[in-house]
């Protein structure tokens, strides 16, 4: 092995509707992250971001897992699994805590037990806290950054929580544990993509990341560095397809193959009239289909899928901060005209994310679809380094132990 | 032996004040279950010169000296009763029937009563019981029977199988108060539909769409009624309303296909509270057609009260042939909107002048009373199909539209949409 030792490699997993992708990173003493493999296998095994047949999911996942290994040459032994599904939603909180300290001085103790008091949030029992993001904290109802040292009466914490179903999200880290790989953590495939996306500043100037999958769209509004706003819908490029075999009258695997062929965002003029000719294996003509109808089918859903979330982001009143602008990303973003159907539903200007803030595999960064699991190694990466960054000789010893344990 | 009351005309009170557009309507109880709903109605503040019964007990409350009349063998109306049913029904633009089937009373009477009513010329909506399970199948095919030939003749039909509100009826319930749960239940019913007709409304539901409603075939409407005080009280009403024996715990709602909701309350009624209401129950019925209507009734101070009237029929009609007495007519071309008064002494007027062409037969020579029903004949039947409205984009929804790859998964609804359906076939958009 040549790449240099105490660099942990991090594994991103995204177990999507349409395919497993498995991303390596590989975060270097500096702290800079480097993604140095991609594996990726046709799913068949989940509808709408959640596994409905665990036995052929985890053959793909081991599928995924194993092209991963081999293009990064190394051995994988945990992952941060990245989740969605149509009971992932998010919301805002705030946590409070009396400071009760004689001189009313703030210790790290407050802010954790402020950080406590918000993530305790009324829901349904099995509901469980995937993420709970800190925003901003309150003393005395004045916002700061970092209240430590601070003195004060009260401290307020908002906090972005992100839940969901504790069983649906146990489904997905079974399937995982059965390949004898660790669940490192856990994470929204939403909240995943808008890491690998977003730089600093444009979650300071206000941003939305759509990530426009086959079973879900999963998006995240940040304003003003921080997140503000998360939400999975459980409709995407699968619905499209299921549309156009409806529509045309075409099996779902052709359906699927004239959606990547023909398929575009917005009513193309130019195709008005245009009529291709499907033919069997042996050359002979079946049916014919006008790509008008294909294409207006097609924008229909989208534009309806966008304008959903439109709709959820204005109900926040954020819609109209989004100054850094709309990315899309996953297998959507490919689409032909998307960027200007997005153009025309949101108040902003749209582009097509890449994950510019890793270092990396050029062909892997610029894929839309490996936006998630790039950020799923990122979120990860984010751990690590806040352990690492303790430093003595415990810290060190303890990162030596890990990256043993991580490395085999 | 039966002894059938006159028609009672109970009390005299002034005539109740209020909006100018509400309408006349009256409610007439027959049989004993009918007595004891018109009994509950007085006493929660129907004007008592608007309710009659006919009835062979002694019903529920102190009866002036009416008159007796000895009963007929057969369950007919006498000649007498007829007359004083259609002075009962003459002023009125709307009657309630309120009737229990399965017995003699009730089941003998109610058709005839309803037929004399619309000969009034007033809007019959009938509301009737069915016996519980257990009292024996000769009642039970009497009161289906009965139930078909009401719905026959009737503008609209709501029904309430008193078995289910047999779960309402506690293990202590003693025998002679059996009947107290159906007919509140009843009561609660038609008091909801009797404010939203005869109070004033700031939303009001159209008599002709409430009848295109309400007729269908004998058991696909029902009504339910929730009520609730306090700071909370929509929340806690629409809790009560979907509690509703009736509503089979909403999915009676669900395959509702027109549903009439009446919000009611005193002065201190707030739009957001409507709102509220409406917001709950539209996210609760996705393929129906909801009609909104809102009553004040200051006997309501403090209280809200929903009612919901639900039709499972398959096709909502709106027809724009139904007409009442002061409602304007729905402008339907040809006739003009003179048509609108039932009265025959305006009949000349309103006709339209004939073209001078001898092809044409001169109008038949007829008795008032003759061309009346002539008018509602075809008022019935050719005028309506003609008039049937373009229908509307959400109907397509009859046409079965498989989910293909969604088929078994769990649906994702927005706004109670169904989102695995294409959306082109939800928006309408037709590829030719």
């Amino acid at each position: 092995m040549f790449s240099p030792s105490f660099s942990p490699i991090i594994v991103g997993l995204e177990i999507g509707t349409s395919k497993v992708c498995a991303v390596v990173g590989d975060l270097n003493p500096g702290g800079v992250l480097n993604i140095v493999g991609v594996g990726q296998a046709r799913s068949r095994g989940v509808r709408k971001g959640e596994i409905i047949d665990p036995e052929i999911a985890e053959e793909d996942v081991r599928n995924a897992i194993a092209e991963a290994e081999q293009m990064a040459d190394v051995e994988i032994r945990s992952v941060c699994l990245g989740v969605s599904g149509s009971h992932v939603r998010g919301l805002n909180n705030r946590g409070v805590h009396p400071v009760v300290s004689a001189d009313r001085e703030i210790v790290e103790e407050d802010t954790q037990d402020a950080l406590r008091n918000a993530k305790v949030v009324n829901m349904p029992a099995e509901t469980e806290i995937l993420h709970a993001i800190r925003q901003h904290f309150l003393v005395d109802g004045q916002s700061v950054t970092n209240p430590v040292g601070m003195s004060g009466g009260k401290l307020e914490v908002d906090v972005h929580v992100v839940c969901g179903n504790g069983h649906r999200l146990r489904n997905a880290i079974r399937a995982v544990r059965n390949l004898q790989l660790e669940v490192d953590e856990l994470a929204f495939n939403g909240l995943a993509s808008s890491l690998a996306l977003l730089t600093g500043e444009q979650k300071e100037m206000g941003a939305l990341v759509i990530d426009l999958g086959a079973g879900t769209t999963d998006y995240a509004v940040y304003s003003e560095g921080v997140i503000k706003h998360t939400g999975a819908l459980a409709v995407g490029g699968d619905h499209v397809t299921n549309d156009l075999a409806h529509g045309l009258k075409v099996p779902l695997s052709r359906a699927e193959q004239l959606k990547i062929e023909h398929g575009a965002a917005r009513l193309d003029e130019s195709v008005k009239g245009r009529l291709i000719t499907l033919t069997n294996e042996l050359g002979l003509p079946l049916k014919t289909i006008n790509v008008e109808h294909l294409q207006r089918i097609m924008s229909l859903r989208l534009q309806e899928i966008l304008e959903v979330v439109a709709e959820d982001v204005r109900q926040t009143g954020l819609l109209h901060y989004l100054s850094a602008g709309v990315f899309l990303c996953g297998g959507g973003a490919r689409i032909p005209a998307i960027a200007q159907l997005a153009g025309q539903i949101f108040p902003a200007d749209v582009h097509l994310g890449k994950a510019n803030s890793i270092s990396g595999l050029k062909s892997a960064l610029d894929q839309p679809e490996f936006a998630t699991a790039i950020g799923l190694v990122k979120f990860r990466s984010f751990k690590h380094k806040t352990h690492g960054s303790r430093g003595g000789f415990l810290g060190g010893l303890r990162g030596a132990l890990e990256q043993m344990r991580g490395r085999g | 032996m039966n002894t059938i009351d006159s028609v009672q005309t109970i009390g005299e009170a002034a005539p109740p004040a209020g909006s100018p557009r509400k309408l006349a309507v009256k409610v007439f109880g027959v049989g004993g279950a009918g007595a004891s709903v018109l009994d509950v109605l007085r006493r929660r503040g129907v004007a008592a010169e608007s309710c009659a019964v006919l009835s062979a007990e002694t019903g529920g409350w102190a009866r002036s000296d009416g008159e007796r009349m000895p009963a007929p063998a057969a369950a007919v109306l006498a000649e007498e009763q007829r007359t004083k049913v259609r002075e009962f029904c003459a002023d009125a633009e709307a009657v309630c029937l309120v009737a229990g089937l399965g017995g003699r009373t009730g089941t003998g009477l109610a058709p005839a009563i309803v037929q004399e009513a619309k000969g009034a010329g007033a809007v019959v909506l009938a509301w009737v019981t069915l016996p519980l399970d257990c009292e024996g199948s000769l009642r039970q095919a009497r009161a289906r029977a009965g139930l078909e030939q009401v719905a026959a003749v009737a503008d609209g039909l709501l029904c309430l199988p008193n078995q289910k509100a047999f779960s309402l009826i506690g293990e202590q319930t003693r025998l002679a108060d059996t009947f107290e749960v159906p007919t509140q239940l009843l009561a609660d019913g038609v008091l909801g539909l009797w404010r939203v007709l005869a109070r004033p409304a700031r939303f009001r539901v159209h008599l002709a769409d409430l009848c295109a409603l309400l007729r269908a075939q004998a058991d696909a409407n029902v009504f339910a009624t929730g009520a609730a005080a306090g700071a909370n009280r929509s929340a806690e009403a629409i809790e009560r309303l979907l509690g509703h024996p009736l509503l089979g715990g909403g999915d009676i709602l669900r395959q509702s296909r027109a549903v009439l909701v009446s919000v009611a309350g005193g002065a201190d009624l707030t739009m957001a509270e409507v709102h509220r209401v409406m917001e709950a129950l539209q996210s609760r019925c996705e393929k129906a057609h909801v009609m909104l209507n809102t009553a004040l009734d200051e006997t309501l101070a403090g209280l809200l009260e929903v009612t919901v009237l639900a039709s499972a029929s398959p096709a909502f009609p709106v027809p724009a042939a139904m007409r009442t007495r002061n409602a304007p007519a729905v402008p339907d071309g040809a006739e003009g909107a003179g048509a609108a008064d039932w009265s025959p002494h305006l009949l000349p007027a309103t006709l339209p002048p004939r073209a001078a062409a001898r092809l044409v037969p001169p109008a038949p020579e007829m008795a008032p009373e003759e061309m009346r029903q002539l008018l509602a004949r075809q008022e019935a039947s050719g005028r309506r199909r003609r008039d049937l409205p373009r229908p509307r984009q959400s109907q397509l929804q009859l046409e079965i539209v498989s989910k293909g790859r969604f088929d078994k998964s769990e649906p994702t609804i927005h706004k109670g949409e169904d989102l695995d359906l294409p959306t082109y076939v939800r928006r309408g958009v037709v590829l030719n």
